[in-house]
């Protein structure tokens, strides 16, 4: 990865691997440190969760009025969402594997939404975590719908992404399901349905559990009441979708976070692969609740680097690892919630268009590298990926 | 609390077995009742909620609560144990893995049961007798920090070292009836050989047997008053303590000593790896039928301790389920390892990032290549990427 394009100084190979280095060290300390506040923390979530979805399932059966039915709702849509983001992606990433707790190792934990667990151990933990931002190699950059870099080919379909966006945020469990199918390889004609069957059979089978428990179980249970609790399931599932997709996407898709080729990372070192997972992410900042219902991604970048620390360590880890950013002149590219996530829809934006039309976007380019020399208060570097 | 809820006098019971001559079954009840079963599928549904109520409700981590713990000796303590309502019992002899956690990461170990069957039937709780062995991670943190109340996690019974294994039903007891039995026990070796003892005697009041029982000294001796009460009861039964501090190893003419008559005994022999050799060697130069011998090493096992370590060292690498091995140079990795030795384990980055290829660690030492140092024994699961076998591994799971 000799190549990566980059506004900052590139560091030489031997302060990458110095770098490296102080994060291994830093891992490290983490991990001997490791023990019964951690267990007992995601224990905790656990219990919350469990609490708050029998609270929510409660109201949504038995309310009488709008309000107790949205207060049903908001709770079971604040348990789906600390189950996917704060305790199953953050099990399965194997963050509690030392703990030898059959509930709590990664390989046996199933979480509640259409993905199924293994399609999403490899499409996640594996080709995400290790191929970061690779366009073509890392599904998740744009999940093969939204063109989020000049890398990917401009379309006619790309100048309504989004639409496209709406939709995928609005279904997000099922886009993620429905990851690993790889459906534009296969309409290129380089994945061939038939070798996709074993995992749609897979998806087949976890989708229709899903559905079966929100849509038919529960209601049934309700007798007459059913379409009642269809809805209110629905409404839940769908603050869900929106709220993961949205946490999702300020977390690679923000205006700095840089995209890289597969031959720049052929025989990556250690630390070229800290590199690479610090420029592709961003943070946010944020109180404690709502780095628990981010699954703390909002700690995207600590997360990169460090997929197997359990997450809530993040915040404890964040100042150390920014302190080093500064010391080896690297960016670390944080700001508000909010922040971030304009510069997401702004990127959605600009790159719903041609690259030609970016020579009409030059003179705002100018305007903003001029910008970029002025002191920055939110304390974000800014560097712009060279086109 | 639950746990006061049983009363003095059923402790009472289950220390000194009673009288009452009730029919039971050396063997765990195979016909588990429809109710049970449909309790055990109620309690995995929610287990969640039923750990919050009720730990011992678990069915899929079964939990026992400490009842009473008792001092034997100065390093060995007796834990009472109410198990799970779903646990399904066990033969004298037996042992039982214990969870322990400990700043939490879940350690496991097993121990002994040093009961009988009929006393857990009677009183629902089971005895383990533990010592505090010196550098026994677990074993210390038991004596150190278990308390009545406290719940650990508690497994299904197993092992073949009983009076009557699972393949002979009861009636071995009654077949053999007339041999003598030799138990011969060293430290807390003594701890299966008394449920053992135990269960004897309430089946069969009359049996002949004799217990060679070795320890360094009067203060070591476990289970001392209850053996002496038993020899007592029961003029058939011949307690022999031997104080090695005072008389040595164990010799001969011990054992010449322990057997009566001239009827082939049937000999139980539990302690550390060379006391068993020892008692082995003697019974072979007295040409006694050694193939008889049941016999079951206790002490530390290999998780307890930490054999010293050579980098770089070479071994065999055994996977256990396909029955392949293949050798080692102590420098690659478990995954690429298997795959030479013709296995396809599932992987993904190769490199330590994405748990993919995370798997069941056998026995043998393993080096983290990431960091160079070794892999915490105690760690139940490694990723197989990044874990170099270090001498002789075995690999349950694959």
């Amino acid at each position: 990865m000799n190549n990566i394009k980059t506004s900052h100084p590139r560091p030489s190979d031997a302060k990458l691997e110095e770098f490296g280095q102080k994060l291994d060290a830093l891992r490290q300390t983490v991990l001997d440190d490791l023990g019964q506040r951690d267990v007992d923390h995601i224990r905790h979530m656990m219990r919350l969760c469990r609490y708050t979805e029998i609270g929510g399932r409660g109201l949504i059966h038995f309310s009488l009025n709008p309000l107790t039915f949205s207060v049903g709702v908001g709770l079971l849509s604040f348990s789906k969402i600390l189950e996917n983001m704060e305790i199953g992606h953050n099990i399965m990433h194997g963050q509690y594997d030392w703990t030898n707790d059959p509930d709590l190792v990664s390989s046996n934990y199933e979480w509640d939404t259409a993905c199924e667990g293994d399609s999403w151990r490899l499409t996640h933990n594996f080709e995400h975590h290790t191929y970061t931002n690779i366009i073509g190699l890392d599904r998740d950059y744009g999940y093969g719908i939204v063109r989020l870099s000049d890398d990917i080919p401009w379309r006619p379909r790309h100048l309504v992404q989004f639409v496209h966006y709406g939709f995928l945020s609005a279904f997000f469990q099922w886009g993620v399901a429905l990851n690993e199918l790889e459906f534009d390889r296969i309409q290129s004609g380089d994945v061939r349905l038939r070798d996709k069957i074993p995992f749609l059979k897979r998806f087949v089978r976890k989708g229709a559990r899903q559905i079966a428990k929100d849509y038919v179980f529960y209601p049934l249970l309700a007798g007459p009441m059913a379409p009642k609790v269809a809805i209110g399931n629905a409404m839940a599932n769908l603050t869900r979708n929106l709220w993961a997709s949205t946490i999702i996407f300020c977390g690679h898709f923000t205006e700095h976070a840089e995209t890289f080729q597969p031959e720049e990372c052929e025989n990556e070192t250690r630390g070229q692969w800290y590199y690479r997972q610090l420029l592709g992410s961003s943070n946010f900042t944020g109180g404690k609740w709502l780095h628990r219902m981010s699954g703390h991604l909002s700690f995207q970048i600590e997360h990169h680097l460090f997929p197997d620390i359990p997450a809530e360590r993040y915040e404890e880890l964040a100042p150390k690892v920014r302190a080093l950013c500064e010391q080896y002149g690297l960016p670390y590219n944080t700001g508000t919630f909010g922040q971030q996530y304009r510069t997401v829809l702004a990127r959605i934006a600009r790159y719903s268009l041609p690259p030609k039309n970016r020579l009409l976007a030059g003179i705002g380019k100018r305007l903003r590298s001029a910008r970029a020399h002025a002191p920055v208060a939110s304390g974000q570097r800014q560097f712009e990926a060279a086109a | 609390m639950h746990f006061n809820s049983i009363p003095n006098a059923l402790r009472g019971a289950f220390l000194t077995p009673g009288e009452s001559s009730q029919t039971f079954s050396f063997l765990p009840n195979p016909t588990f009742g429809l109710f049970r079963q449909l309790r055990a599928q109620l309690c995995t549904v929610f287990e969640g909620m039923v750990a919050d109520v009720e730990p011992r409700w678990r069915a899929r981590q079964m939990q026992a609560r400490v009842v009473a713990i008792e001092t034997e000796t100065a390093s060995v303590r007796s834990f009472l144990l109410q198990p799970s309502v779903h646990w399904q019992g066990f033969i004298s002899g037996q042992s039982v893995p214990l969870t322990f956690e400990l700043n939490g990461v879940q350690q496991r170990r097993y121990y002994s049961l040093s009961c009988s069957p009929s006393s857990y039937k009677r009183t629902g709780l089971i005895r383990l007798t533990v010592k505090a062995v010196e550098s026994g991670l677990v074993s210390q943190a038991m004596h150190a920090s278990l308390k009545v109340g406290d719940v650990v996690g508690l497994g299904a019974a197993q092992g073949e070292f009983t009076l009557c294994s699972s393949h002979e039903p009861s009636g071995h007891l009654t077949s053999q009836h007339g041999a003598p039995r030799l138990f011969i026990a060293a430290g807390s070796g003594i701890t299966p050989i008394m449920a053992m003892i135990e269960a004897l005697y309430e089946q069969q009041p009359d049996a002949d047997a004799a217990l060679l029982y070795c320890v360094r000294n009067a203060n070591e001796l476990i289970f001392g008053d209850r053996l002496k009460m038993l020899a007592e009861e029961h003029t058939r039964f011949r307690f022999m303590p031997h104080y090695s501090d005072a008389k040595g190893r164990v010799t001969e003419a011990d054992l010449i000593q322990m057997k009566q008559g001239t009827l082939r005994p049937l000999v139980y022999l539990c302690g550390p790896g060379g006391f068993r050799q020892t008692v082995l060697d003697h019974l072979q130069r007295l040409e006694w039928d050694i193939d008889a011998v049941r016999q079951e090493s206790f002490g530390m096992r290999a998780a307890d301790t930490c054999a010293p370590r050579h980098p770089g060292c070479e071994g065999e690498v055994r996977f256990e389920r396909s029955g392949l091995s293949i050798r080692s140079n102590g420098s690659e990795s478990l995954l690429s390892l298997a795959e030479r030795a013709g296995l396809h384990p599932k992987y993904g980055c190769r490199s330590g990032i994405c748990h993919e290829c995370s798997c069941e660690r056998g026995s043998g030492e393993l080096l983290d290549l990431r960091t160079g140092k070794p892999i915490d024994p105690s760690q139940q699961r490694v990723q197989a990427c990044i874990a170099a076998p270090q001498g002789d591994v075995a690999m349950p799971a694959w």
